[in-house]
């Protein structure tokens, strides 16, 4: 196999912890987390956490101010004059327009072309794979770059906490009452989270102002084992991970660290153990980000690789939020605080409901 | 400014169809044979006409959306169609699906349930499109690759750009390339089973085959 590279950078995120990635990565790096009493309830009336903004925001405007924070860092004359693609990632977009029996504006491409006109781009495509959508854009995006279908491709990711998406993860049984703790022994669900990230892949090192980073490359795999449950084997995420670091070249020990899926749940987060074990990875320091942003379904792959691409330029690293006694079967090298320490590689991980896993892994050249 | 390198075969390479077919809610047919038609049948009556003529037996069945029955029926019956040796390769077949309609016919049953206060796992859960490739892989033992992409109307382009990519890229060397549709009582669903082929493909092309798929949110 062996891939190519492309180039990643131009990153932003919007989320209630800040307006801009910088703001993000200062306040995650410090520990603080935007999760929140939330403003849904749980069948006895009280208020389940989440992170979520002190009022409702249209999803538009979420992903119009993240992706104008991503155009900022571009050139944009370089950008105008190559042929650019666009990519929404979102699990249900703008789904409160269902209460309004709008079919339309409830569907993902009509959000897409609205945001893909924004940016002037030439092509818009939309994913929807349940929770790997923003890693699988991503690998999407740098695959076709690397076929040479496309120069530039801005890939941008939302999902907000409706009233829709939380009564059926309530319905499940799956959220937790206090706020997330991904792999920790008490941990006992998942916390729902709204924001958008947005990130740029180039064939070109040159449209960004600021050094892009490199995408390796990466691949997907189904656990095909249950449509709402993972594997007992995590045999999808095995699969998924191995196929990565052969396509990408890469050894395991060259790795620095991984940016786990890690939702809180009790079978998610034991899956990844099992498989980070039996591809002899448990060693390699491992971080969840849901604890700071809540589970962000569409967006969580590109809020989360984000932060992962603040942390190569800064050399710094943050904790496992929530996280304090072992809670999987195989234990995982879980980053208890933030520190800073050289690094040049990482993993991003992601696993989503239909069985689907996802990972890729980026690398700083100069590091 | 600093280039990558692209890799050179991508227009020598071709996508061979091993098999396709079509279905919606009044024909079924694969490889240019009609199957089955609907004769008049109220849209759930053919489907349950159709799961006992086209022996599925899949109890699973039962439990799915109406995405992921249209989708399961027509996948079924190419996989079947399938040599040994193709379905040697079934394992790391990659998935590719697209649509227009994505899960809106779930997303309308599950907002009426939580307007009820009575939101259900079994409903909710299908309120993601790709839970039909998850099915497909279930069924079939396929841990490949996975992507659902949304759009108004078929996008053949997308489809056979990323199916060559994944070709290119060695992670697959099959590939389950689909148009899946379903809205209240009406379905459009074209599917091809392709494979990497290193010459130039003079049969049938994916835009013949995807000429039939139907958008049934904007028709």
């Amino acid at each position: 196999m062996g891939g190519s590279l492309t180039f990643i950078g131009a990153e932003n995120i919007v989320s209630p912890l800040g307006q801009t990635v910088e703001e993000n990565y200062a306040q995650v790096i410090a520990g603080r987390s935007g999760i929140s009493k939330g403003r849904y309830r749980d069948r006895d009336g009280n208020l389940m956490p989440a992170s979520t903004f002190p009022q409702e925001i249209p999803i538009q405007d979420l992903l119009k101010t993240c992706i104008e924070g991503t155009l900022s860092r571009v050139n944009q004359e370089e950008l105008n004059s190559a042929k650019s693609l666009f990519i929404l990632s979102t699990t249900k977009g703008d789904i409160v327009q269902l209460k309004k029996q709008n079919l339309k504006g409830a569907s993902l491409q009509h959000l897409a072309s609205e945001m893909g006109a924004l940016v002037g781009a030439d092509k818009i495509l939309t994913v929807s794979q349940a929770c790997i959508s923003g890693v699988l854009s991503l690998i999407l995006a740098h695959d076709l770059v690397l076929a040479g279908k496309y120069d530039q491709v801005l890939v941008a990711g939302s999902d907000l906490v409706s009233e829709f998406v939380h009564s059926g993860f309530l319905s499940l049984y799956a959220i937790s009452e206090r706020p997330c703790r991904p792999y920790d022994k008490n941990r006992s669900g998942v916390t729902l989270g709204e924001a958008a990230a947005s990130i740029m892949i180039s064939k070109s090192s040159s449209v960004f102002n600021v050094q892009p980073l490199e995408f390796l490359g990466g691949s997907s795999a189904n656990d095909s084992n249950h449509i709402s449950g993972p594997s007992r084997t995590g045999e999808g995420l095995f699969r998924c991970v191995d196929k990565t670091l052969n396509h990408c070249d890469v050894d395991r020990g060259d790795i620095d660290f991984i940016n786990s899926h890690g939702t809180a749940t009790s079978y998610n987060d034991e899956m990844e153990s099992i498989a980070f074990d039996r591809l002899e990875m448990t060693g390699i320091p491992l971080h969840s980000l849901k604890g700071y942003f809540g589970h962000t379904l569409g967006a969580a792959g590109l809020v989360e690789t984000a932060i992962s691409l603040q942390s190569l330029r800064t050399n710094s690293i943050p904790a496992n939020l929530g996280f304090s006694e072992t809670g999987t079967s195989k234990p995982l090298n879980i980053i208890t605080k933030s520190e800073g320490k050289p690094l040049k590689r990482f993993l991003k991980t992601a696993s989503g409901f239909g069985g689907c896993n996802a990972s890729f892994i980026v690398q700083h050249h100069g590091n | 400014m600093v280039d990558v390198t692209l890799p050179s075969l991508f227009n020598t390479m071709g996508i061979e169809i091993l098999t396709s077919g079509h279905f919606d809610e009044a024909e079924l047919s694969a490889n240019g044979e009609v199957l089955a038609t609907s004769q008049g049948q109220a849209s759930e009556d053919f489907l349950s006409f159709l799961y006992k003529e086209q022996s599925i037996n899949y109890p699973k069945f039962h439990k799915m959306d109406l995405l992921c029955k249209v989708g399961t029926v027509l996948s079924e019956l190419l996989i079947r169609d399938l040599s040994p040796d193709q379905k040697e390769q079934l394992e790391n077949m990659a998935i590719v699906l697209n649509s227009s309609t994505s899960s809106l016919h779930t997303d309308i049953a599950h907002q009426k349930t939580l307007e009820e206060d009575q939101s259900s796992p079994a409903i909710f859960v299908y309120t993601l499109p790709n839970i039909i490739i998850g099915e497909i892989c279930i069924k079939h033992k396929i841990y490949g690759e996975n992507m659902f992409l949304v759009s108004d109307e078929p996008d053949v382009e997308t489809l056979r750009d990323y199916t060559e990519s994944i070709f290119e890229s060695g992670k697959a060397e099959q590939c389950l390339v689909g148009w899946v549709d379903a809205l209240s009582d009406k379905w459009s669903v074209s599917i091809a089973i392709v494979k990497r082929t290193g010459k130039e493909h003079t049969g049938n092309s994916l835009e013949e085959i995807f000429s039939e798929a139907k958008s049934i949110l904007n028709n």
